[in-house]
């Protein structure tokens, strides 16, 4: 940038990036503001790239399902990372993440063992959210 | 240099009345090298929105083509040397910070303000959301480094010994129909949020009182957060009581050491009860969840003892900061200080930063998040060793010191030597 003009060329999105890691073979559901961006009954390692525009309330959940706690006792989904812009996220937050579950086991947690749904929400555009979150201060405006 | 070490978002929400009434754009503006204040804008002559507005139009244009004007010169000096500049500090206040500059730019609240701006050479409908009030130079406080238009007890002293002819005019707070008019503006201010006031000794001054007095009758309180500073002189029972009305309140309070040396420099203080009023200021803050802060000016006669303000914070959790690197008086700067005590003080430093270990985490801004207080101190210790090893050697101001030194001590009956006994040495060889 040069001039303040020059941030009309801004690229106006966020690039979010979530890197899952299986434990057994989870159905796993992730979703970013109802979008689905990832289904499967992973067995491996997954990175899931997805870009909001940079003023957006944005919501990331993961959802696990269909775990049979008698067969299954081991099978999670383990939240290895969330970037945004290649901020990371996670676990440093995770204690703002909602998690429910079917086990009442809300504590925070980026390790999902139950079957229920895991929850980040932005409600308002994320550099604020983070500016707030970072302790940066008071916000005029 | 690039857009995002020059772009500052204050005049869009900040500008400030000096003692004189004569309005500025900026608290931290440079006041040498360029400075254009204009004093025909003054309370007297033009309404503090039509000032802000208008007036401050080639500024922020300046800034949004990307120039670097001079009167931000002392914001540069700053993050030259690792501080927490004001310019960073506005920025972060519209929520742009450093490490994501354009994005939190691009997303920030007054994303619009600035955009109107830039279509409309600078101008703004924006209203001031943050003040600096400059209340006069009403003050029981005579620092060395301080000066007449500052303290109304040096002015006296200085026009006493001949330092100058004639002691400051009053400040426009001092005219009450001046006071009711700007108390006027303020309660009919949208948007309001900071009031930050500057003396004199803030906590004695009728102004101060009689502003918080008015914001509180107009109901206005507890929306606003109220900075100030004090000397660790005075307290005031009335004055806590209106403070404890406000949203939120950023108490600063002036001490350089912690010891003997602290009574010479801001003379008249005596150690017991600056200790005393500081721990009760402290425990005051901590209680009402104020937001605190050690204000130093470090300078040659106190950066060796530093550490002892640091000892105190660190034990308190309590952020330490100086408003810049004190320019005026020249010979008070640290610069002044030779090769040999430089190397002195800066070992001192080395070790007490050595000795009190932060984990790692970015540059702090927001010098006043209590859950940083410990890293925060650090830095701005870690500052001024990269100040000591590489300020421009300025000793041969030393005689300069000495002669004033020696002027003020004639009218005070003290002497340098008993408080730092390990100066005679370079001030005899400068005469004293």
């Amino acid at each position: 940038m040069k001039t303040y003009s020059d941030l009309q060329d801004i690229d106006p999105h966020i690039n979010i990036r979530i890197n899952l890691r299986p434990v057994g073979r989870p159905t796993t559901w992730i979703k970013v503001n109802h979008d689905l961006i990832g289904y499967t009954g992973l067995s491996d390692n997954i990175q899931l790239d997805y870009r909001v525009g940079l003023l957006d309330n944005i919501t990331i959940s993961v959802e696990l399902s269909n775990k049979h706690y008698t067969t299954e006792y081991e099978t999670a989904i383990i939240i290895d990372n969330i970037t945004v812009d290649n901020i990371e996220l996670i676990p440093k937050y995770d204690y703002l993440a909602e998690y429910i579950n079917d086990h009442d086991n809300n504590d925070p947690t980026s390790y999902l063992g139950f079957n229920g749904k895991w929850t980040l929400t932005f409600d308002r555009p994320f550099y604020h959210w983070l500016h707030e979150h970072s302790g940066q201060g008071w916000l005029i405006g | 240099m690039s857009f995002n070490n020059t772009f500052c978002s204050s005049p869009w929400f900040h500008m400030r009345i000096t003692n004189s009434g004569t309005y500025e754009p900026c608290r931290w503006m440079a006041k040498d090298g360029g400075t254009r204040v204009d004093f025909a804008r003054n309370i007297k002559t033009v309404s503090p929105q039509t000032y802000f507005q208008n007036y401050m139009s080639e500024l922020r244009t300046e800034l949004l083509q990307g120039n670097a004007p001079a009167i931000c010169n002392d914001c540069r000096g700053m993050e030259q040397h690792g501080k927490p500049s004001g310019r960073q500090r506005q920025l972060l206040k519209v929520g742009v910070q450093d490490k994501y500059f354009e994005k939190s730019l691009a997303s920030s609240p007054f994303r619009s303000a600035f955009d109107y701006s830039d279509r409309n050479q600078g101008n703004t409908t924006c209203t001031v959301t943050d003040w600096q009030i400059d209340l006069g130079n009403y003050c029981n406080g005579a620092c060395v480094f301080c000066g007449p238009e500052n303290s109304s007890t040096l002015a006296t002293e200085f026009k006493r010994i001949g330092l100058i002819d004639q002691i400051p005019p009053a400040s426009w707070c001092d005219d009450p129909e001046l006071l009711d008019q700007f108390v006027t503006d303020l309660t009919q201010s949208p948007n309001l949020q900071y009031l930050h006031f500057l003396g004199g000794e803030t906590v004695i001054t009728p102004g101060f009182k009689k502003i918080l007095s008015a914001l509180v009758n107009a109901g206005l309180a507890k929306n606003i957060s109220i900075g100030f500073t004090t000397n660790l002189t005075v307290w005031s029972d009335s004055v806590v009581e209106l403070l404890t009305q406000f949203q939120q309140v950023h108490l600063g309070m002036s001490v350089e050491t912690l010891t003997p040396v602290n009574d010479y420099v801001r003379y008249p203080s005596q150690q017991p009860r600056t200790q005393e009023l500081l721990d009760r200021w402290t425990a005051l803050g901590h209680k009402q969840g104020w937001l605190i802060q050690l204000r130093i000016t470090p300078t040659c006669l106190t950066v060796h003892e530093l550490t002892t303000v640091y000892d105190y914070a660190w034990q308190h959790s309590t952020a330490v900061e100086s408003c810049n690197f004190i320019d005026r008086p020249e010979f008070f700067r640290i610069g002044v200080l030779p090769d040999h005590q430089r190397e002195l003080a800066s070992i001192t430093l080395r070790s007490w930063i050595d000795a009190h270990p932060v984990g790692d985490h970015d540059r702090i801004v927001n010098t006043r998040d209590p859950n940083m207080a410990q890293e925060q101190i650090v830095q701005d210790a870690r500052s001024y060793l990269n100040y000591l090893e590489s300020a421009e050697d300025e000793s041969s101001r030393l005689p300069d010191l000495v002669v004033y030194l020696k002027r003020l001590e004639s009218s005070r009956g003290n002497s340098i030597l008993t408080y730092l006994p390990q100066y005679e040495d370079i001030l005899r060889s400068a005469g004293y």
